[in-house]
């Protein structure tokens, strides 16, 4: 008996062994594939860029610009708004659920990108497409950390030499803690990534970042900071040279479809694939009072003229006794939208020009043709060059309103020099940048924000 | 009636330290879910039971916690095969409107015959380590040899909130709203919600005032009730020397107090025992489970838990047209009766269960025991919204679902190399392989489909379909595997040892840490039973010992793992990404846990006392950790940093003044105390693992459930702002929580127990159970947006408290319109100030039931037969005054469960429950 109760536990024991390390070693699920075997070819990689535009999508269609609205001077707000009021009264903290959820999103399509540049040099791939491939990524990159660092840190010009704290400049794919760089290393980086992209993409790309979509966002980052001779070099690039025209109509940023001035675009494809429901949620007019209204400023600068087509894209609707001013550019129930445009090249242009003191009639002629589509009253070619700064300015904070734009104008003329309050608030106080999310603090050392003063 | 006087499963040979339980004391109490009737019925079993929402879970903790992202959940083991026993199976909570999938909610309580808890490192050692929190047994009901017999019971409850929330009526709350506007300055009347605004003329603001003092709508009472239950069991056992044979069968139908909520469930159980021979038994057990509950949204989520907040009692449910009010001077007004009346939600969960147990005896020295076992768990989660809140039609339906095949399989061979009358030696060699597959899919939508319900067949066609979102998950497969050996000796009937190990691997870690070792050793000695013990009055005493290791792989499958994740797309093309980041060094949670106990009865057991301490100590904790932004992925990283120790002691004493047949009463009072601490969370800081809405932290040196808040210093008598103590100690006007928080309160109990009672005079039988709660704190996380800062919430009526003008020395401040004036930028200030003593006791359970006479039974040819009235949540006794002081709100994972119990954020207290009931038996 005992023999026998011996051989059956020493074949139990046989099979268990040989048996168990197969059994823990389950195949993953089918939408997931270990790292080392989900990254090894180009179609791959065009996917995993794909993966950055999502992400990029999901930041930059209402995220990014509610919060540049809120710091700003052409909406206003009540009611119960929650943490968005935190922003609107330049006291976000590091609990704030707005900007703490919009700060990881584009980060994680920085860490997309960098992780196809790395696995571009693993796999040792050469040749235009995987040009291609680097040219996207680096611009998605670039334009992940800029949209960051202007949003959690003051801008370029704060100090002399841009030595104050910018962002964690993330350019490979691994976790690990970082300090925060430097403003100026920050913007550094970014000009070097779109210089890169603007070499290696191609002229057309479809609905993706091509060149001149690189070159488009090299235009605002220069502008940013003040730095007009390559501001004005960039956008005149993309105005002579991109192939894409202005739009006929005041629409052209904002459609179901791919916008056609757009020079990086973000595609909608459906009610289930609304990539600006944050902009639809936030600002659209035709189903609720939204939460983010018109300011009397911003209707002021643009009833001003009753012509000016523009006026569409507000409306009145009156309740209970109030009259509330709404947007109506977002009036759509799913729309693709453009985050950088030729509308903004033609002012950046102008402005830039206008600044070097150059060119002149060119820099009118920018204007013009905003104006123009506006039905509105065109600039006299012989206008002077504070006459051109002013009115590509004004026309700029026209066409943008509730684009998240007119903010980052405000804050770079405070940089250079002149005397900016925004809804009484200097454009430098604490406040008007965003505080870090208390995620950057489970790891010791990180630095936050100043919080308070304004 | 049930024998109470029995050492339930306490074996005089066992060296560990178990609770065992009756099936039919379970049976007696009303609860939303099996395992809240294990409340108060065993030291350092701590149960906090769920909210008032039919099916609701409770949360069980043995002796403490011991993990902070890792499972804190027992191993729930039925008939032999442990079970599958996950809460955050679906998509997200919100979706579900606050209400967390209950796994335990399928099982049937009249289908348990006994419950057994194991609570330390030698008795989990068989159980390895998935038995690290403890172990739960449950065995089912199963036929006895005879002829055939039948059980029939009938039961109706009531469903009532133990409370009701004390909010300010419609004048009330528009005078404070005033107050509030004069002292900040204003002139002139207040700016209402929804009425009028702060840019509003004078006149414009007076009359919509005038407009909102006409309304006082109660919404707590629109959207609850009475709700009624009602179940049926019916239970039928024959048998012979061969076969024997156990059909049950269940139906439940449960309103809760909640207006729309309830859950019905169909439990049907067949039990089979085959003798083939006197060497060879064979056991089957199966069960199928289908629950529909019928959701509503609660807490954050609307329904109830606006009507505790921002439906305002100025508001109306309805105009005088009878549509839906939406506001005096907006249309986006809450109006909780509206969005319940558009929006339909349903779990749908089917679970079926079966175990074989074959046992062959070859010799009486000899058993080899092949378990095997089953469990399926299918989810539906759907939900369907007719009308957004503008009353457009959306007529949008969606449904999640989820599948989880769970298998069991073991083999494990006993051999008593000595038995003889002096001395027994056995060893137990065994294996054991599990794995778990679980798949589904998220967001299956529908657009246009007219129907109210998936539940029924509806208009839900490939035509209405919409894929976009549309994710499968598929086949997420864990595995188990174990090789185990136990040996016992016992030396004259008194000196028993036993020592066991384990091997246990598991697919959740990487190649090199797969396995992990787990040994236990304890002894024990009957005192009692040596020659010069003589003791006349004590007939039994018994000490005992254990030590040993124990390990928790209770986190996702795959973290390991650096994965590639292909869901989605973009522009219509496919994408793919990095979801995990590798971790080959991911590892077992470990627990060092050392035990020594004391068991005595007295005057032949009519007193019995047993007493325990034990010491715990968890290295590698795993954490489910908060990385920075900046890494750039969103998915969560897995680590082993922590240390946890807890330590506690347990009392039980059980007593039967009163023992005669016509008159017995028996009383028993537990206890469970346990202190439990954080040791380390390594280069982390306190906001790596947050439970809860920043409810709680991570706090080194202090215990798991730590509040981490800024100290309110009271109110500033001349202005009457609140007064913050930064952290250094000093009153600051300013609110800054980035400098200021502090560990301030502790949300997990310290003592836990309960007084049973069942006293039996003549045919009558009194039943009850007060249960009690200690040495926590609980956080009103609510209060802090119904007292100080008037938004767009209704108030709590403990705002009279206030200060009003200068010299009041009151708790909260003056009530204002703008943060500022609380030295704030946001609409409340988490503080200490809404941390609350939660110490209760409870009267959880009464039942009062009559025998009817044998003569009278006869006439309907029943053996017996039973009425009875009974009642839980009956009393509470507490200084807490907030709604109820036993809190398992809505979680959002694991951290959360573990971290932030007693933690109250608009959620539905319990049920207070009347019932009348009938059984016969046949």
């Amino acid at each position: 008996m005992q023999h026998t109760i011996t051989k059956i536990f020493a074949l139990l024991a046989l099979l268990s062994l040989t048996a168990c390390d197969a059994f823990l070693e389950n195949e993953l699920p089918s939408n997931e594939i270990r790292i080392e075997e989900g990254l090894t070819n180009e179609a791959e990689l065009q996917e995993l860029l794909n993966s950055a535009y999502d992400v990029m999508a999901n930041s930059f269609g209402g995220n990014s610009q509610k919060l540049a609205e809120l710091l700003g001077e052409d909406i206003f707000i009540d009611g119960n708004p929650g943490f968005l009021t935190q922003v609107y009264n330049r006291a976000s903290d590091f609990f704030n659920p707005e900007s703490g959820g919009f700060y990881r999103n584009p980060y994680i399509a920085i860490s997309r990108a960098n992780s196809l540049l790395e696995n571009l040099e693993r796999l040792g791939l050469t040749g235009s497409e995987a040009d291609r491939l680097a040219g996207e990524a680096k611009a998605i990159r670039a334009i992940c950390h800029f949209e960051l660092v202007r949003l959690f840190a003051q801008p370029p010009g704060f100090t002399p030499d841009d030595s104050h704290l910018g962002i964690v400049l993330k350019i490979n794919s691994d976790p690990d803690p970082a300090p925060r760089s430097t403003v100026a290393e920050v913007y550094a980086q970014i000009v070097q990534d779109l210089d890169e992209a603007v070499a290696q993409l191609p002229a057309d790309n479809g609905i993706y970042i091509g060149k001149y979509g690189a070159q488009a966002y090299l235009a605002r980052v220069y502008f940013f900071q003040n730095d007009f001779e390559n501001a004005a070099d960039a956008a005149q690039d993309v105005i002579n040279n991109s192939g894409v025209e202005l739009a006929a109509d005041i629409e052209g940023r904002y459609t179901q479809g791919t916008p056609s001035e757009g020079l990086i675009n973000i595609i909608s494809t459906g009610l289930e694939d609304n990539r600006a429901g944050a902009l639809r949620g936030l600002f659209a007019s035709d189903s609720q009072i939204p939460f983010m209204k018109a300011s009397e400023d911003y209707v002021a600068l643009l009833s001003a003229n009753p012509d000016d087509k523009r006026n569409a894209w507000l409306t009145q609707v009156d309740q209970g006794g109030t009259t509330f001013n709404l947007f109506t550019k977002y009036n759509l129930l799913y729309f693709s939208y453009s985050i950088v445009s030729l509308t903004e090249m033609y002012l950046i242009a102008a402005e830039s020009l206008g600044e070097l003191g150059r060119d002149g009639a060119t820099a009118v002629g920018y204007i013009n043709a905003i104006k123009e589509r506006a039905g509105i009253e065109a600039l006299s070619l012989s206008a002077n060059n504070s006459t051109i700064i002013t009115e590509a300015r004004l026309e700029k904070r026209k066409e943008f309103g509730a684009e998240g734009v007119n903010v980052f104008d405000l804050k770079r003329r405070g940089a250079k020099g002149e005397n900016i309050f925004i809804r009484g608030a200097e454009w430098n106080c604490n406040g008007m940048i965003l505080q870090f999310p208390a995620s950057e603090i489970t790891v010791k050392g990180f630095e936050l924000n100043e919080e308070g003063g304004c | 009636s049930v024998n109470y006087v029995q050492r339930l499963g306490r074996g005089r040979d066992r060296t560990d330290t178990t609770n065992p339980y009756n099936g039919a004391k379970l049976l007696e109490t009303i609860t939303p879910s099996f395992e809240s009737a294990l409340q108060g019925q065993a030291a350092g079993v701590n149960v906090i039971q769920g909210s008032g929402l039919a099916g609701s879970g409770s949360i069980v903790r043995i002796r403490g916690i011991s993990s902070i992202s890792a499972t804190a959940e027992p191993l729930y083991v039925i008939d032999g095969v442990p079970i599958d026993v996950n809460y955050f199976l679906a998509e997200a909570n919100w979706q579900n409107g606050a209400f967390n999938n209950n796994p335990l909610a399928s099982l049937n309580p009249a289908d348990i015959a006994s419950v057994e808890i194991l609570k330390d490192a030698s008795a989990a050692g068989i159980y390895g380590s998935r038995g690290a929190n403890g172990v739960v047994l449950i065995t089912t009901k199963r036929a006895k040899t005879g002829k055939l017999s039948i059980d029939f019971s009938q039961r109706f409850a009531t469903s009532d909130p133990v409370a009701k929330p004390q909010l300010l009526n419609g004048q009330e709350w528009l005078a404070l709203r005033q107050e509030a506007w004069e002292l900040d300055g204003n002139v002139g009347t207040v700016w209402i919600p929804n009425y009028s605004l702060a840019t509003d003329p004078e006149a414009v603001r007076q009359e919509a005032f005038q407009a909102a003092s006409q309304v006082d709508t109660d919404w707590w009472d629109l959207l609850t009730h009475t709700g009624l239950k009602s179940e049926t069991n019916i239970g039928a056992s024959v048998g012979n020397r061969f076969i024997k044979a156990y059909l049950g069968y269940t139906y439940g139908n449960s309103d809760s107090y909640i207006v729309g909520n309830n859950l019905q469930r169909h439990n049907a159980r067949a039990n089979f025992d085959f003798n083939f021979s006197k060497k060879l038994t064979v056991r089957l057990s199966s069960s199928y489970n289908y629950g529909i509950n019928q959701r509503v949204r609660v807490s954050y989520t609307g329904g109830l838990g606006d009507a505790m907040s921002v439906a305002l009692p100025i508001y109306k449910a309805y105009n005088d047209d009878g549509s839906y009010w939406r506001g005096f001077n907006s249309n986006t007004a809450p109006n909780p009766i509206f969005s319940n009346d558009n929006f339909e939600g349903y779990t749908v969960d089917q679970r079926a269960l079966a175990t074989v147990q074959a046992i062959y005896t070859p010799t009486d020295r000899f058993n080899i025991i092949l378990n095997g076992g089953y469990d399926y768990f299918n989810q539906n989660n759907d939900q369907f919204d007719f009308l957004d809140f503008t009353n457009n039609p959306v007529q949008r339906a969606e449904r999640d679902n989820r599948t989880v095949d769970n298998f069991n399989v073991s083999l494990v061979g006993e051999y008593s190399f000595i038995q003889t009358d002096n001395q027994n030696f056995k060893v137990l060699v065994g294996t054991e392989a599990q794995q778990k597959v679980t798949s589904g899919f998220n967001n299956r939508v529908f657009r246009g489909v007219e129907s109210t319900e998936f539940v029924g067949q509806g208009d839900f066609t490939e035509e209405n379909m919409d894929n976009t979102n549309l994710i499968f998950l598929d086949d997420d497969k864990e595995s188990f595997l174990s090789f185990f050996t136990r040996l016992n000796y016992s030396l004259k009937d008194r000196y028993f040892f036993q020592v066991s190990a384990r091997s246990d691997g598991s697919s959740k870690f990487g190649a090199n840490n797969r396995f992990g070792f787990f040994p236990s050793a304890s002894v024990g000695w009957i005192m009692s039973e040596e020659d010069f013990f003589n003791a006349s009055a004590i007939n039994f005493l018994k000490f005992k010992a254990s030590y040993g290791i124990l390990g928790n792989a209770g986190l996702p499958a795959n973290q390991w793992i650096g994965t590639v994740n292909t869901n989605g797309q973009y522009n219509g093309s496919a994408i793919r990404y990095v979801s995990k980041i590798p971790n080959p060094d991911l590892k077992w949670e470990t627990t060092n846990t050392f035990d020594i106990g004391m068991e005595s009865g007295f005057f032949d057991d009519r007193v019995q006392v047993d007493l325990a301490y034990y010491s715990k100590r968890t290295t590698d904790a795993l954490l489910q950790l908060t990385v920075p932004g900046y890494y750039g992925f969103g998915g969560s990283f897995w680590d082993n940093v922590a240390e946890i120790s807890n330590t506690g002691v347990e009392a039980t004493i059980t007593a039967y003044p009163v023992k005669n047949s016509n008159f017995s009463w028996r009383t028993s009072l537990n206890g469970g105390y346990n202190t439990n601490e954080i040791v380390s969370i390594g280069d982390y800081t306190e906001d790596a693992v947050s439970g809860g809405t920043n409810d709680t932290r991570v706090v080194e040196g202090s215990p798991v459930g730590t509040n981490f808040l800024i100290r309110y210093g009271g109110v500033d008598v001349e202005t009457g702002r609140p007064i913050y103590i930064d952290i250094d100690g000093n009153p600051t006007f300013e609110y800054n929580e980035a400098r200021d928080r502090v560990p301030a309160g502790d949300v997990l109990p310290d003592l836990t127990g309960g007084w049973d009672n069942s006293i039996q005079f003549g045919n009558f039988s009194l039943n009850f159970l007060f249960i009690f709660s200690t040495g926590f704190d609980i956080y009103d996380s609510s209060s802090k947006r119904q007292l100080a800062f008037l938004s767009d919430w209704n108030v709590d009526r403990r705002i009279a408290d206030r200060w009003k003008q200068p010299g009041d020395d009151t708790r909260y401040p003056k009530v204002t319109l703008d943060p500022a004036e609380h030295g704030n930028d946001k609409e409340w200030f988490n503080t200490d100030v809404w941390l609350n003593d939660g110490s209760y006791i409870r009267l959880r359970n009464l039942a009062l039931n009559f025998n009817l006479p044998s003569n009278w039974v006869q006439k309907i040819k029943a053996r017996s037969a039973q009425i009875g009235i009974g009642g839980t949540n009956l009393l509470t006794l507490t200084r807490y005054t907030g709604l109820d002081p036993e809190v398992a709100r809505d979680f959002d994972n694991t951290n959360d469960r573990n971290l932030s119990p007693n933690i109250t954020y608009l959620t539905p207290p319990q049920e207070r429950s009347l019932s009348v009931s009938l059984s016969v038996k046949f």
